[in-house]
């Protein structure tokens, strides 16, 4: 399974138990690695603990995913990446539609 | 005071046949699955090694069903001892001579919940006897009597003990004792027989459930050949089923709920009137949609899990639906965590620890503990996940 590559063996572990084997099997490679670097483009430091929680956002569009950033920073401040980090709700704004 | 079972070590005691052949015909004589009981349960020397819950969480049972499967053994092995004379000493207590003694009958915490929880759902549907305030709530804000009973149950005890401590309660709280009391003022007392009558059942239940798990996957097998819904066997699955809210099996459970739930909402719509069973197949029905709601790719035994934890701790579910977004693994280990140091779950308003919501670096700075230390101190080497719900039940009772 590729996501082993992006996430460590104990993240990995819960993750299977918190999402279906066939969902993960269907994940678009693709889509997934668009979006992870848009998070590495914008220095998220835990984006093994988005895979882990939030793994429907790599499903969607990086545009989208990129310009909803955008907005989350330009409410938070520069400091946005460390305020989600506390709090990683904030990234449910991203699966809204 | 001797113990049920010290029979079995005074027969390797008393020496009349050699420890191997006594060994070998206790073999000879049981079944296979209690042959297994019996080699976790005694050694060679016949002494007792390993604690029925530990029994029952390696073969993932109930202890109920261990305490069964004894019962027919310990019979056995009085036949054999008596066949080869040997003499011990068997304790029978005298049931009628221990009910006079005291009038209050003991049953085990667990038991005397799920005795409560049954009928209480049976009676909860006639919301005409309710008071419309609570009923309106109940009914309004979307939830399932059995969740929003349960999760009042749980949070019950933390109001009591702060009123006989003379503490403020908050709006919420008062509305809870309310409802609570209100619930409790329409059900009737229960007979001391009828307790009786319910431990027994549930013991003989507990000893078919495992036939009866087979049974649901050649019912949705027969559904997928003919189309059509075999209501002969439809009450026994459901019965069984319902009691598997907290568990195994949810699948395949879940699937022959399914196929059932129009007709009756249909006739709820309409305004028919609904036997009990289909009240507790639609609250049953809710139930497991509300958790499904919440992160649909999620899986729903994970999810299912957590709610039961939450529901039992007294975390408002929907205040706090973040927790549906865990792993099962991490949820319980900050749980513990959280225990272990005598830091909150929830504060006043209902909201959850912000660790639940950290990423792992950030609770690294705050609690100076990562993920994987918790993983490997409280997850790793768990045996069953039902353990681990059992676990956090106990420490917040």
């Amino acid at each position: 399974m590729w996501l082993k590559r992006y996430i460590d063996e104990n993240k990995y572990n819960l993750l299977l138990s918190s999402y279906d084997v066939s969902y993960l099997n269907n994940i678009d490679y693709n889509k997934f690695i668009k979006v992870y670097n848009v998070f590495k483009e914008n220095n998220f430091y835990f984006i093994d603990d988005i895979i882990l929680n939030y793994l429907e956002i790599f499903e969607i569009d990086d545009n989208i995913v990129r310009n909803k950033l955008m907005i989350l920073k330009r409410s938070l401040g520069e400091n946005y990446v460390y305020l989600i980090g506390n709090d990683m709700r904030l990234l449910e704004f991203i699966l809204e539609k | 005071m001797k113990k049920r079972d010290d029979f079995v070590s005074d027969a390797f005691k008393t020496k009349v046949v050699s420890k191997k052949r006594l060994n070998e015909k206790i073999h000879k004589v049981l079944s296979k699955k209690q042959t297994i009981i019996y080699d976790m349960r005694f050694d060679e020397s016949g002494n007792a090694k390993m604690k029925i819950i530990e029994i029952a969480n390696r073969l993932n049972i109930s202890r109920q069903a261990v305490d069964f499967d004894l019962d027919r053994i310990y019979k056995k092995l009085i036949v054999l001892f008596k066949q080869l004379n040997i003499k011990v000493e068997t304790n029978k207590p005298n049931k009628k001579n221990e009910r006079k003694k005291s009038d209050t009958i003991t049953l085990s915490s667990h038991a005397a919940e799920l005795i409560e929880s049954i009928e209480i759902l049976k009676r909860l549907p006639k919301t005409k006897k309710l008071n419309n305030n609570v009923s309106e709530r109940v009914f309004s804000n979307g939830a399932d009597q059995r969740s929003y009973y349960d999760h009042l149950l749980a949070c019950i005890k933390i109001i009591k003990i702060k009123q006989q401590n003379g503490e403020i309660l908050t709006k919420l709280e008062e509305q809870k004792l309310y409802d609570y009391n209100e619930i409790v003022k329409t059900l009737n007392k229960y007979s001391k027989k009828k307790r009786i009558v319910n431990h027994k059942k549930r013991l003989v239940y507990d000893s078919e459930v495992d036939a009866l798990k087979n049974k649901t996957v050649e019912f949705i097998e027969e559904i997928n050949k003919t189309g059509k819904l075999p209501e002969s066997k439809y009450n026994d699955i459901f019965s069984v089923g319902k009691k598997f809210i907290d568990g195994t099996d949810q699948r395949n459970f879940y699937v022959a709920l399914r196929y059932n739930s129009n007709n009756i909402r249909k006739k709820y719509e309409n305004g028919e009137t609904l036997s009990n069973l289909d009240k507790e197949k639609l609250i049953s029905i809710k139930l497991i949609n509300n958790v499904l709601s919440f992160y649909p790719k999620k899986f729903f035994y994970n999810k299912l899990l957590i709610m039961d934890i939450a529901s039992s701790i007294g975390i408002d579910v929907e205040k706090n639906k973040i927790i549906f977004s865990k792993s099962f693994g991490e949820f319980y280990a900050k749980i513990r965590f959280l225990s272990d140091n005598g830091l909150p779950i929830v504060d006043n308003n209902g909201n959850i620890n912000s660790i639940m919501f950290m990423a792992d670096l950030n609770m690294q700075a705050e609690y100076n503990v990562s993920l994987k230390e918790l993983t490997d101190k409280y997850v790793n080497g768990l045996i069953d996940s039902k353990v681990a719900c059992d676990v956090v039940k106990k420490i917040y009772r």
